[in-house]
């Protein structure tokens, strides 16, 4: 294999020092000269109608610049998950203000102010009288067919039906049903959302701040509602202090844009955490049915997939995730037959939206726990039995009809099951639960993939733009919306490595509508495969076009031209040598001409990332506590660029995927509607003391078609733990437990239920 | 309220409300926004400084309470351009992914090593329990503690 100079090395995290030193600015760092502040007053009701609203004593407030009410804002709708502006939602339900609150905490109102103690005391200050409406707060209540209508259009959008073969009449022996369950979640992205809109006196131009994942989603979708050009409509992408999916939609942006163009004013919006957790969106909660039809010996010959999501209170882009929820259902298993149902209902909560993975967790702890039960129903061994029935490299997965490029899914199963010693552990358990009763000890594994790209469900396009400088550095356009997890860094490396130069001579700022080409944003772990070979070939065109006038300069031909450290030679003459520097004059002083490259690529193919995770458990019976032992995430990468990053970003799916098999859940009172988790207190997460120790294995099996042979990474990280977990959990108890989170109370449930069997 | 104190090594003095959120004091009057809110009640841990060598909530403490004391910021470590070592170690670790977390990560390490230079495994997983970082699994924010702990040079 080459050896490469930073691709596949771990140099640590573009930006580190400006972090660790505190003197990185996020958005809500971002300070100015009369600066104002915004603040949103939440809605005390849980389905009603505003009967009236009195500002009247909070406009007196000294310092109170504008209040906004739906009474003074326009009627028009926007879309918060818009990428491109050729999208239109349906049903486009969200206003900034609507009289018709359908859930309690919606915001009501918004203050700007000098401060943002004047803003919320005003916030206090405002009287609204509500007339209360019957609420559907439960999916089964919002289903009935005398249900509240929480939107003209209806509470329910059922998906277009999808699927491949006929399962009806698929043969198999044996057929198996079984139903799992996951909570809604918050993201708990350290930083909250965040919207900084200055408007320019100076050329009544917006800019907008913020730690987004597609600035020219926000662009468009801000543009569109102020009815502006977009071309004088700025937005800025920040240093984001972690999204997991929340910083994906435009929640705040178009409030704070029209509030900074409406007062001619530069406005900032912060959200509290309570505000993060009850009014962006939460993970949905998910209710699957599956069914499957397998012969006698483990061969899968269909599956029959029903899901229901809980919107919250409006429908945004959960009609798009539970098609997506479909979609993936042939992409890890030789299957001939799938059928796949799907609905997001609308309830009287907070709405759910965005979340790592865009649907891979549910359609994974759906199906990879009807897996793992039907293997042992069928007395096969859980990684046997998906040994007989994954795809091999480059199969077509029939739900697309594309193929899924060279993802290695064997090999995560058979090195995985090695490293984390399955076999040994599965009898270290048995033994364990012979010796003693208190503790129940079990394995579980579960197997997923993850996109890399758009491919084919949309062109996935992508271009960059780079400057070599007076000295020979260069200076690369790509809009880049870095979650934290080190995209800015593998571009960097990209470039560095293709122009053999110094990594600090290498300089990419992240994305900004006003200097950068198109890029539809940070979406389907596209990055790295898709804006990485963007950057790529535009840097290998750039070397190209420096060769040729290194050939003037040099006074040869260009195909004899070398490069090597920076430094072009003719292959005839290694000993006249001259470096970017030079070439940069010869092109502006002799040949009149600049010294620079733009590509655009398009992406011909979804490579998946292959996901195996293993999992061992300790469950106490007594106290219903379940406790990782060891566990180990194996990924079909391709190539890691930061390899340590990418390790990182394993850590955090283990983090996310743990908490939501045993312990996070944002629960919502059954009564009230009111959201009874607001705030950390009460969250339960993994903290440094209760993470378990981990394993991590990358298996480098080059995609031909990602730059340097990457494939993505971001969202499958999270995807395989859950079920594999919950698989733990049934093999110590001897339980069919899905519907998660697994907490205390559940365990000792399932227990008590046990021993009266 | 006047109030004296050390800022990062430098004697100060202030005219403050005392009730004012020293999170607030620090981010907004001394212009120091490398400490950050996460939540505003003392769960994140990311408004973490170190007051008279002690790891406490910036979010839950008040200005008044910080009358005579010597406060560090994340800001006050770095030492005539040379980074401390705990930010050392959290740079070659790779322990820094978005960031937001690093801060008070960073300060709840400070305090620890300045009161026990040679912490055990347990001790430095319970001295950063109360800070949570979304973007890994801890592994590499406990090894660079854990790193400067055993003395490893950089």
């Amino acid at each position: 294999m080459k050896e490469y100079r930073y691709i596949g090395k771990s140099m640590s995290n573009d930006g580190a020092y400006g972090k660790v030193t505190g003197n990185t600015k996020y958005c809500t760092d971002l300070d100015a000269y009369g600066m104002l502040h915004m603040k949103c007053k939440a809605g005390e009701v849980t389905h009603g109608m505003v009967r009236s609203i009195d500002v009247e004593e909070a406009s007196k407030l000294p310092g109170v610049r504008k209040i906004y009410t739906y009474e003074n804002t326009p009627d028009t709708h926007f879309d918060r998950g818009r990428v491109s502006a050729y999208e239109t939602f349906v049903p486009s339900q969200e206003k900034l203000f609507d009289r018709h609150i359908r859930f309690y905490g919606e915001r009501v109102a918004a203050v700007v102010a000098d401060t943002v103690e004047i803003a919320e005391k005003a916030c206090r200050l405002i009287k609204v009288e509500y007339e209360e409406l019957p609420a559907a707060i439960s999916v089964e209540d919002a289903l009935k067919e005398d249900a509240p209508r929480i939107h003209e259009e209806g509470n329910v959008r059922q998906a277009p039906a999808a699927g491949y073969g006929n399962y009806e009449e698929a043969v198999g022996e044996c057929r198996f049903q079984t139903e799992a369950h996951i909570g809604r979640m918050t993201h708990l992205s350290m930083e909250t959302q965040c919207a900084r809109a200055r408007y320019d006196r100076s050329n009544g131009k917006i800019t907008i701040w913020g730690g987004f994942q597609t600035v020219f989603g926000v662009r468009s979708t801000v543009a569109d509602f102020l009815e502006m050009p977009y071309s004088k409509v700025r937005v800025v992408k920040t240093t984001m202090g972690g999204s997991f999916g929340c910083k994906q939609e435009m929640v705040i942006e178009p409030l704070v844009a029209y509030a900074a163009k409406d007062l001619k004013a530069d406005v900032k919006l912060v959200y509290t955490r309570e505000e993060q957790i009850v009014n962006t969106m939460l993970k949905h909660s998910l209710d699957a049915k599956v069914e499957s039809k397998v012969t006698k010996d483990g061969e899968v010959q269909g599956i029959k997939v029903d899901i229901t999501l809980d919107s919250g209170a409006y429908q945004t882009i959960s009609p798009s995730y539970t098609k997506t929820i479909g979609g993936k259902l042939g992409k890890v298993y030789r299957m001939n037959n799938i059928e796949f149902s799907g609905r997001c209902v609308c309830t009287n909560t907070p709405v759910n939206g965005s979340f790592r993975s865009w649907g891979s967790c549910e359609a994974t702890m759906s199906v990879e726990s009807h897996w793992n039960y039907v293997a042992k129903q069928l007395g096969i061994d859980p990684v046997e039995f998906r040994l007989k029935n994954v795809l091999a490299p480059q199969a077509r997965e029939v739900m697309h009809g594309a193929s899924v490029a060279n993802v290695r899914f064997k090999d995560c199963l058979l090195q995985g099951r090695e490293r984390f010693g399955w076999e040994e552990r599965k009898e270290e358990c048995r033994r364990k639960n012979q010796e003693q009763k208190r503790y129940r000890y079990g394995v579980g594994m579960a197997l997923c993939s993850h996109t890399s790209s758009f491919y084919p469900y949309q062109t996935d396009v992508a271009s960059a733009y780079a400057r070599i400088q007076d000295d020979g550095s260069v200076i690369v356009h790509v809009p880049i919306h870095d979650h934290g997890c080190g995209t800015v860094m593998a571009m960097k490396k990209i470039v560095a490595e293709i122009l053999e130069m110094d990594l600090e001579k290498v300089e990419l700022n992240e994305a900004d509508t006003e200097n950068m080409p198109y890029d539809y944003g940070c979406y389907a772990s596209r990055t790295v495969y898709t804006l990485g070979r963007a950057v790529k070939t535009c840097a290998e065109e750039l070397l190209i076009k420096a060769k040729e006038v290194a050939g003037l300069k040099l006074g040869c031909t260009t195909s004899i031209v070398r490069y090597e450290d920076g430094e072009f030679y003719a292959e005839t003459n290694p000993d006249t040598k001259i470096t970017m520097k030079d070439v940069w004059e010869h092109a502006i002083h002799v040949l009149g001409r600049d010294l620079y490259n733009a590509a655009t690529t398009n992406v011909t193919a979804n490579p998946g990332t292959g996901a195996a995770h293993f999992t061992q458990v300790k469950v106490d019976t007594y106290t219903g506590q379940v406790e990782v032992e060891h566990c180990l995430s194996v990924h079909d990468i391709g190539k890691a660029i930061n390899p340590d990053m990418c390790r990182g970003q394993v850590g955090s799916g283990i983090q996310q995927g743990i908490g939501m098999a045993i312990c996070e859940e944002i629960k919502i009172d059954p009564r009230t509607g009111r959201t009874l988790i607001t705030n950390f207190k009460n969250y339960e997460v993994a903290n440094a003391f209760e993470m378990p120790d981990y394993d991590t294995l990358f298996i480098e099996e080059e995609e031909l078609t990602g730059p340097f042979g990457a494939k993505g990474i971001g969202e499958v990280v999270i995807a395989p733990i859950a079920p594999a977990l919950t698989a733990a959990v049934n093999d110590a108890l001897g339980t069919n437990l899905m519907k998660l989170p697994l907490t205390p109370p559940v365990i000792l449930d399932a227990i008590e239920k046990e021993e009266k069997r | 309220m006047i109030i004296n104190f050390t800022l990062n090594g430098k004697p100060m003095t202030v005219d403050v409300p005392a009730d004012r959120r020293l999170l607030d004091f620090i981010r907004e009057d001394l212009h120091l926004t490398g400490t950050k809110e996460g939540c505003g009640e003392g769960e994140c841990g990311a408004c973490t400084v170190v007051l008279d060598g002690k790891a406490i909530h910036s979010c839950l403490t008040m200005v008044g309470q910080i009358d005579g004391c010597e406060l560090l910021t994340i800001e006050g470590l770095e030492q005539n351009g040379e980074l401390d070592a705990i930010q050392k170690a959290f740079i070659r670790k790779s322990a820094i992914q978005c960031g937001f977390c690093t801060a008070g990560m960073v300060m709840s390490a400070k305090a620890l090593l300045m009161e026990n230079p040679h912490p055990t495994e347990e001790e430095i997983k319970k001295a950063i329990s109360g800070n949570i970082c979304r973007c890994s699994g801890y592994r590499e924010i406990k090894e660079a503690i854990k790193s400067v702990a055993d003395g490893e040079e950089v």
